[in-house]
């Protein structure tokens, strides 16, 4: 087996972004490091692992059964906002302007790369609005085709319900994932968000 | 705007090289398999980001060498630009003074090409001439470019969906249905843009074509729109009609066939077809004239002219034409042209005021005195 050194460089190469040179910075880096610091790191690598799970409630990223979101008492349960994946979830926290509840699909339509409606969590948020007293669903999927498409198709389905649907203002560069929308801009199409 | 000097290294058969040019005509003699047509490339490449020649990149990359450098400076009237174009294997890179630059965005450098395969925009299907006014149009409308490009990824979509033959029809257009809105909205404002647009083209076309052949009736790049140009309605109505009707055609041939990826522009003299009825001599006239009417609207638009590269015409043209042509190009101001040819005396060339001349031999290029 490898040196422990190259090992590292070894995993660390395989994390986006990270090239062999950075790799290489890394693994030196902790290696000067107290000991400490080292384990810290490993254990919250370990911990990703073992105890984030998908909330059962929302789909988000969660320690336990449901997400620190879901459970706060202080948020509105009867605002939902739905998003592709937890990166975007975390870019309209980071806003502060949206204090109701989270709906992950964990992706977007697109027949190209094989992901239908099935394979998205959007049984599970029909039943959520069934089971739970919701007064608007706001449609923050990302403004590209496939957000777009999914976006119409949630559209079809909970429009019949007579829930409030709102999708985020247009004026968002077309072609962006929310994760990647400064807060400004993102915070403006929230408060601006239009019935559909 | 005007491209003073232009450097080459490992370009097509050009090993290094060095020209200096004049804001006026520039000309490339030389006899045939020189490098004359490989220069004009080099110029186009810097404003596209690929050959008018070939798809293969690695083609431009000399035989003996490479990494291949273009590189070039371009005065304008808010300053000077360094354009730099790299090739190594199959890496390739545009750059606008040290930046990455998309040759799709508008602040690309503009050029205007006439070679004897421009020919075959008149013969040749749809696509070609699709992607010919997209491209110019590009030019000309902020976001065009993207929003052809999402189009195409509608269009993508939908034939995925169309090709999936182990989905029940009643799921297929479940899922198609949130495609098919975006199919009608982009594919809407793609439609608005192209009719507007050819409509001050052909403004200018008719123009250029009338001062070549006066007795011929007026030269348009007909539009015709995917739903026929005597439906009457609005754009998206007409739009959801057409989806409708060819709903079971689509899922028989299994490909989208409603929207403006269907569209075609028909070049015409009158009401006839250039393609069908027009002569070797008219085909050659409409293609240069629609050259020329695209300098001009640029003109019109941007405020200046793009560099003009013109690679044989003028064995492409009778002397009539050929006179009449070089005698527009001298006497318009502020057009930076390029021209090859095997023989000076061919071109027709009314004064020799801000002339340049380079002569090619194998290769290697030098100034020569006119
Ligand atoms: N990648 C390349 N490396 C070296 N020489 C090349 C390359 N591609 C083409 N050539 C040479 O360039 C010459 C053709 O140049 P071209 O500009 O088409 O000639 P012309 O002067 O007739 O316009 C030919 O001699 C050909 O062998
Ligand atoms: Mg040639
Ligand atoms: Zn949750």
């Amino acid at each position: 087996m490898a040196n422990a050194i190259d090992r590292l460089i070894h995993e660390f190469t395989k994390l986006p972004g990270v090239g062999e040179k950075t790799a290489l910075r890394f693994a030196f880096h902790l290696l000067k490091e107290e000991p400490k610091r080292a384990h810290d790191l490993a254990q919250a690598v370990i911990d990703l692992k073992e105890r984030m799970r998908l909330c059962s409630e929302c789909f988000g990223l969660a320690e336990h059964e449901t997400c620190a979101i879901c459970k706060d008492a202080r948020r509105d349960p009867t605002t939902i906002c739905v998003v592709e994946d937890p990166s975007d979830l975390m870019a309209v926290e980071k806003t502060h302007v949206f204090r109701g509840l989270y709906h992950v699909l964990h992706g977007a339509i697109s027949p190209l790369d094989g992901i239908g409606p099935d394979e998205l969590r959007i049984k599970e948020l029909l039943q959520r609005l069934s089971l739970r007293q919701v007064s608007e669903v706001v449609l923050a999927t990302n403004v590209n085709i496939e957000g777009e498409a999914t976006s119409l198709y949630l559209t079809r389905l909970i429009k019949p319900l007579d829930i409030k649907l709102t999708r985020l203002a247009s004026g968002l560069p077309v072609g962006g994932d929310l994760e990647y929308i400064d807060a400004t801009t993102l915070t403006r199409a929230f408060e601006d968000r239009h019935i559909l | 705007m005007h491209l003073h000097s232009l450097f080459l290294r490992d370009f097509r058969n050009f090993l290094e090289q060095r020209f200096e040019f004049g804001p006026g005509f520039n000309i490339l003699t030389g006899r045939n398999a020189q490098g004359k047509t490989n220069v004009l490339e080099s110029i186009a490449v810097l404003s596209t980001g690929k050959s008018f020649r070939t798809s293969e990149n690695t083609d431009l990359i000399a035989w003996q060498g490479g990494p291949t450098t273009v590189f070039a400076h371009v005065s304008h009237e808010h300053g000077e630009d360094e354009w730099k174009f790299t090739l190594f294997s199959k890496e390739k890179s545009l750059e606008r003074n040290g930046k990455p630059i998309s040759p799709r965005s508008r602040h690309a450098l503009a050029t205007v090409l006439f070679s004897p395969e421009e020919i075959l925009l008149i013969r040749e299907s749809p696509s070609h001439r699709r992607n010919y006014v997209d491209h110019l149009l590009s030019r000309f409308i902020i976001g065009y470019s993207a929003m052809v490009r999402s189009y195409e990824k509608v269009v993508a979509q939908r034939n995925r969906l169309l090709g999936d033959e182990f989905m029940p029809a009643a799921r297929r257009q479940d899922l198609l249905s949130p495609f098919n809105q975006q199919l009608v909205d982009i594919g809407t404002k793609i439609v608005g843009y192209r009719q507007v647009w050819t409509v001050r083209l052909n403004e200018e076309l008719a123009l250029q074509y009338a001062a070549f052949a006066e007795n011929d009736d007026a030269a348009s790049l007909h539009y015709m729109p995917f739903f026929g140009e005597t439906a009457v309605g609005c754009v998206p109505d007409l739009f959801w009609q057409r989806l409708a009707e060819r709903r079971e055609d689509e899922c028989l041939r299994r490909v989208s066939l409603v929207g403006p990826h269907r569209d075609d522009f028909v070049p015409k003299l009158g009401s006839l077809s250039v393609r069908h009825f027009g002569s070797q001599g008219q085909h050659r006239s409409f293609v240069l004239a629609l050259k020329m009417a695209e300098m001009e609207l640029t003109r019109k638009i941007l405020g200046y002219a793009p560099i003009l590269l013109l690679d044989d015409v003028a064995s492409e043209l009778d002397e009539a034409r050929n006179r009449h042509f070089f005698d527009y190009l001298q006497h318009a101001s502020g057009i930076q042209v390029f021209v090859t040819t095997t023989d000076l005396k061919l071109l027709k060339v009314s004064t020799w005021n801000r002339v340049r001349c380079y002569d090619v031999i194998a290769g290697k290029a030098s100034p020569r005195p006119v």
